[in-house]
């Protein structure tokens, strides 16, 4: 990590390109399901010109991770105080686009069951409200630990714990008619 | 409530002990626990989207102005010559010279620093229909 750190400092190509590569669909998932389908590659490709442009000033005091997604976040917040929120069921349909998605070999029954709650999954994490869905999106897509999550968000470890609290009920609720027990 | 925080924080870090501990003794959490686990794995296999578009072409911010800074001093520097002019002792203009040759030298004779362009264009105008009318 430093030495990605340090590359992108020295303005390596090589190092830019690792940091797409590692980052850019986990970037690109995170802002997908805060902020919509349609901006979603503009997005990620801002996050990483910011990168670009703001790497030099980067200190390490934190984890990495979280200053890059704390640049994602706040393009996201930035983005849905500009527009009013997509709606979401159509994009997770048109996102279920199979190059997309990594290659697996299930079962067809198998796999279209999954299918069916994968997709219902998505679509309730995206109907989730903003300040839960940017926890959960943070806590899962980004892993971020709580106490990060609570300091980029500027709100208390507690309130970062309910967040993710109700998320994980709401989810969960959906998943019942799927038959999760 | 509070016990569903302590899981969620829990699960959240390295499983310790004294969680495997409490886990053991509270079924409710234990069944949280289970299920966290189970969305979160869904949610890992569902979430596999690709990002397509590749790398941004981006340029070195920092290095950008050095080319155009340079372009400015060089444009600066050509600029000051023509009106700063040869110098003195640049030769006067022969009886034989052409016309077009005088506008020239008229052009890039010195004239006082605190003469505005516009000014000074005018003076060579005047200058210029005056060896006209006197060859």
């Amino acid at each position: 990590m430093d030495e990605l750190i340090r590359g992108l400092q020295a303005g390596r190509p090589e190092a830019f390109e690792r940091l797409v590569r590692e980052y850019g669909d986990r970037i690109y998932r995170f802002v997908k399901r805060l902020a919509g389908e349609r901006p979603a590659e503009d997005l990620t490709q801002e996050v990483f010109i910011r990168v670009h442009r703001s790497i030099e000033a980067y200190r390490p005091e934190g984890r990495f991770e979280s200053w890059l997604f704390t640049i994602a976040n706040n393009l996201c917040i930035d983005h849905s105080r500009r527009r009013k929120p997509e709606a979401s069921l159509s994009d997770v349909d048109e996102d279920l686009a199979p190059e997309r998605f990594a290659s697996g070999t299930p079962e067809p029954i198998d796999r279209l069951e999954e299918e069916e709650r994968r997709r219902a999954l998505l679509k309730a994490v995206e109907r989730l409200p903003f300040d839960q869905r940017q926890v959960f999106l943070l806590r899962e897509e980004a892993g971020l630990s709580f106490r990060e999550i609570a300091e980029m968000t500027g709100c208390p470890l507690n309130t970062a714990l309910g967040r993710m609290h109700y998320a994980m009920e709401a989810l969960r609720k959906s998943l019942k008619a799927y038959g999760m027990q | 409530m509070e016990c569903n925080r302590f899981v969620e924080e829990k699960i959240g870090q390295t499983e310790s002990a004294d969680f495997r501990e409490h886990l053991a003794g509270c079924s409710g959490c234990a069944r949280d626990v289970e299920e966290l686990r189970e969305v979160r794995t869904l949610y890992k296999a569902a979430s596999t989207e690709k990002y397509l578009r590749g790398i941004p072409r981006v340029r070195r911010s920092r290095a950008s102005w050095i080319p155009m800074a340079a372009a400015a001093a060089v444009l600066i520097g050509v600029f000051a010559l023509i009106l700063a002019g040869p110098g003195t002792n640049s030769p006067k203009p022969t009886e034989t010279e052409s016309k077009s040759a005088i506008f020239v030298r008229i052009h890039l004779e010195p004239w006082p620093s605190d003469v505005r362009v516009t000014t000074a264009l005018d003076d060579c105008w005047q200058r210029l229909e005056q060896l006209e009318k006197n060859p």
